[in-house]
């Protein structure tokens, strides 16, 4: 590292992360910063406590210290966490590294489905509810709770027990999500009683909730939330109003917010009402290995164009199969029999089924649902471009795997990445005959496409974590 | 005495369609005629038709000691004749005047001088009568698309017959040699090279309206000053000739590219007397500096010159591999198109031979937002690409040639 990227703080600043994914267990792009970042933040000196949901077992990284925390749930009995929290300050000071994580039983499903039940009192208390109201909802015995209530000490409120686990389908995300962010945010609150940080750092929105119960106790500590997709990007019209409150109220109470693109930042201004100035932009980076191309451009591949992601609404996977039904009947008949590719899961799975055989591609159409990350490459090297036809998507790094694999992409000018990878094929994603047109480009012209993978891994390897970690701590500067 | 030559260049190419692939055997037609057409007529209100009457103006107010000399493509008077008649009506009263002089060139603005040399001699062939036919002048003077030159170039434009030729002052090609004298290119002693003075020229074309330049505002007091300076600098030449002040560039500086509402008529309208004041300049046509000067030396420009950009090399328009392979694609047509002796498919494959098709693939600069995407009018290189791809496709349907990405197929 360079004297100029150096970061000069006297002490090590201490972070308290706030996120709900971490490789190997992530659902989408959000696991993937969430590690990227906080690895190279380490790497320039913070020292990082992680708290995560649950993690699965077991694991020592080079610089990343996982604690077993469910185990110790599960022997211990709920809730007995200042054991826990105990166990984690010690890892903390002893730890080689600069991170820790700390895991909560609790879940959540972010994606796809709308939470339900009772808002939780930390919940209600973001929202600015009243006292009253809250008693009144959660039947809280008023005296006890009304001294707790606007204090900085953890009111006795305890959420009540997950249930017991189901060992063969492990899922990030619960059901009741309105709970399980109660009780990640009793963890939080736990934590906060011992545990004194510079800066909290809190992942979208299911851990807004949890930054600002440790605010309330420490009130000192700056609280920056980091937004990797708002309640818009996953919902588009028909957003939670309840998830679209907790957010803008997170927002409004934040100290700063990152966004990952100009575009996320541009939906934080216009549509949360939050002035720009408060926002800054830390765009996602490619692993340091996505930065050497894998595979040729010039490789033999076979004619398959590529969907990698959710199968929901804000994705654009109809959009992608209109464009493909456009590509099979233009397509020359020297190219092959092209075919089309969707790799992930989603609500709109039967849905797209039924399309394709409307259009009457069903023979061309391939749904390999979900895919794991190392087999992502391997289709990738296969295939000859990777099309992102979202109708909203805060910054896409699958884009980067596919140059990474050799492939063009086609982007959606709703999209982030494309701040970064300017040099791309870029389409709205309702513009149909457009993207049939570069898909049919892509396929047909080797020279576009060997000059897009070009520049496109020239304008990956200009990007880097260790960039965006600078971007974040230099932020905080403003705040210590 | 300086002798003075201003020289603008005016262009408009035939610019493509979004010609999809799905349209591939079913539609021959395209070209963007509602683009063309709404680009020409706004920039015949906003340059042409103006700063036609400004000149005239000129000309007759200082009694026609004020000359200037034209490049006029081709594909600009047929677009002309086309979308707005007015313009070559203008063009052809200041003609008239005696006091401006047309240069000739490739009919289609190609980059054929480099890929063809025998189209490249039909082309200008046919600007020639397309001068004659229309402006009542052929030219007499050559200046190859975008001021592109290197010795073997010349060597065909002398062949040709022609005297004299413009060409980019360029540094690398001048070395310590002064851009105000005459030369001639290797192999080529009988054509006289006249040079553009790049700094003087990109003073007006670029530099007029930034505000961030330490000269600006540029005046013509000040500009005047700066001719003069040259003359006190350079009395006589070492073979006692007048020094050559050449200002080359592009005739929608005025107006288009230099907003009006920057001063730049004001500074034209002002610019001409203040210098004839001075009493030590003299407005001359490329054909007139050519009757008194000489070459002084002989330069050797092996690789192309051209007035593009920083590198002014080809790069504008040649090198990337979608600038390529869209080059091999549509000179690879070439006899197949001429074998038909279909006129208007002739017509439509050199208007394809355009140096602007390969511009707006360039990605040189692309990241920075600069002029090439000013002047793009597609969304991207990439874009640009494809459609220009998507109508050789077709044209190769209509000759029964396979298409171009099978003979490039990269073999497995």
């Amino acid at each position: 590292m360079s004297a100029s990227v150096s970061v000069s703080f006297k002490k090590p600043v201490q972070v308290l992360m706030l996120g709900w994914e971490y490789p190997p267990r992530f659902a989408g792009g959000l696991g993937k910063a969430c590690s990227g970042l906080s690895q190279a933040m380490a790497s320039l000196g913070c020292q990082i406590t992680f708290v995560l949901p649950t993690f699965p077992k077991r694991i020592v990284e080079s610089h990343l210290r996982v604690v077993g925390a469910r185990e110790l749930l599960v022997e211990s009995g709920w809730p007995k966490e200042l054991q826990i929290h105990s166990h984690v300050q010690r890892e903390a000071v002893q730890s080689p590294g600069n991170i820790v994580r700390i895991e909560t039983e609790a879940k959540l499903f972010p994606y796809g489905k709308h939470p339900t039940g009772e808002l939780p009192p930390s919940v209600l208390r973001m929202l600015g509810e009243t006292f009253e109201r809250v008693t009144k909802k959660l039947g809280v015995e008023r005296q006890t709770f009304q001294k707790e209530w606007a204090s900085t000490e953890p009111e006795p409120y305890v959420p009540p027990l997950p249930n017991p686990r189901k060992e063969e389908k492990e899922e990030i995300y619960g059901s009741n999500m309105w709970e399980e962010i109660e009780r990640y945010c009793f963890a939080v609150r736990q934590l906060g009683k011992s545990h004194e940080v510079d800066v909290v750092h809190a992942h979208d929105w299911m851990s807004f909730p949890a930054a600002l119960e440790y605010k309330r106790m420490n009130p000192r500590a700056p609280v920056f939330m980091h937004v990797h997709a708002t309640e818009y990007d996953r919902s588009g019209e028909n957003v939670n109003t309840d998830v679209f409150r907790v957010e803008r109220e997170g927002f409004r109470a934040a100290t700063h917010i990152f966004a990952v693109s100009r575009y996320t930042a541009g939906i934080i201004e216009k549509l949360y009402g939050i002035p720009r100035e408060k926002i800054t932009v830390v765009y996602n980076a490619p692993d340091e290995g996505a930065k050497q191309m894998i595979s040729s451009p010039k490789a033999q591949r076979s004619p398959h164009v590529v969907f990698l992601g959710r199968l929901t609404f804000q994705k654009g996977p109809d959009h992608f199969l209109e464009a493909a039904k456009m590509v099979i009947d233009a397509a020359p008949k020297r190219l092959g029999k092209v075919q089309f590719i969707f790799c992930g899961t989603g609500d709109m799975l039967d849905k797209l089924r039924s399309q394709a055989f409307r259009l009457g591609i069903e023979d061309r159409v391939h749904f390999a649902g979900f895919v794991e990350p190392r087999h992502v490459d391997q289709i990738l090297m296969k295939s000859r471009v990777l099309v992102m036809p979202s109708v909203s998507e805060p910054f896409g790094l699958v884009a980067l795997e596919a140059i990474h694999c050799g492939i063009p992409v086609i982007l959606s000018k709703q999209s982030g990445v494309r701040e970064v990878l300017h040099r791309a094929l870029q389409v709205d994603f309702w513009d149909h005959e457009k993207l049939a047109d570069q898909i049919l480009a892509a396929l047909r012209l080797k020279e576009l496409s060997r000059q897009l993978v070009d520049e496109g891994m020239e304008q990956i390897r200009a990007l880097s974590w260790e960039k965006s970690a600078h971007t974040v701590i230099n932020s905080y500067r403003r705040y210590l | 005495m300086t002798n003075l030559c201003f020289y603008f260049q005016v262009h408009q190419p035939w610019r493509l369609r979004h010609y999809r692939y799905v349209e591939v055997g079913h539609n021959h037609d395209y070209f963007d005629h509602d683009k063309n057409a709404q680009v020409m007529r706004k920039v015949a209100d906003k340059c042409y038709l103006p700063m036609n009457n400004l000149l005239l103006d000129l000309i007759s107010d200082l009694d026609g000691s004020f000359k200037a000399s034209f490049s006029i493509s081709g594909v600009f008077l047929q677009q002309a004749e086309e979308y707005a008649p007015e313009v070559i009506h203008s063009f052809k009263r200041l003609i008239e005047t005696g006091c401006v002089e047309v240069l000739s060139e490739t009919s289609h603005h190609s980059l054929t001088s480099l890929f063809s040399p025998e189209e490249f001699v039909e082309q200008v062939n046919i600007h020639r009568e397309l001068c004659s036919r229309l402006l009542k002048t052929p030219g007499k003077t050559f200046r190859n698309t975008e001021l592109i030159t290197s010795n073997a170039i010349a060597s065909e434009v002398a062949k040709m017959g022609y005297r004299a030729m413009l060409m980019e002052g360029a540094d690398r090609v001048l070395g310590w040699r002064s851009p105000l004298f005459g030369y001639h290119l290797k192999n080529s002693p009988n054509l006289l090279m006249l040079l553009k003075n790049y700094r003087l020229s990109d003073d007006i074309a670029f530099r007029f309206s930034d505000r961030g330049w330490a000269e600006w505002p540029l005046t013509s007091e000040k500009f005047t000053h700066w001719l003069k300076m040259i003359e006190l600098e350079n009395p006589v030449s070492a073979k006692g000739q007048d020094p050559f002040v050449g200002l080359f560039m592009d005739y929608e500086t005025f107006g288009e590219h230099q907003w009006k509402s920057t001063g730049i008529f004001d500074f034209m309208r002002a610019l001409p007397l203040r210098l004839l004041d001075t009493g030590s300049v003299r407005f001359v046509t490329p054909s007139e500096a050519a009757e008194t000067m000489q070459p002084s030396a002989e330069l050797d420009v092996h690789s192309p010159v051209s007035w593009a950009d920083i590198e002014r090399d080809l790069s504008a328009w040649v090198g990337n591999p979608i600038q390529d392979s869209a080059i091999r694609a549509i000179y690879r047509l070439e006899g197949a198109v001429k074998k038909t002796k279909d006129a208007s498919l002739i017509e439509t494959w050199r208007r394809l031979t355009t140096s602007d098709h390969f511009y707006y693939m360039c990605t040189k600069y692309f990241a920075d937002g600069d002029v090439h995407k000013y002047f793009n009018p597609y969304e991207s290189p990439y874009d640009a690409h494809i459609y220009f791809m998507n109508t050789v496709a077709d044209l190769e349907q209509r000759l029964g040639l396979a298409p171009v990405e099978d003979e490039e197929r990269i073999p497995a």
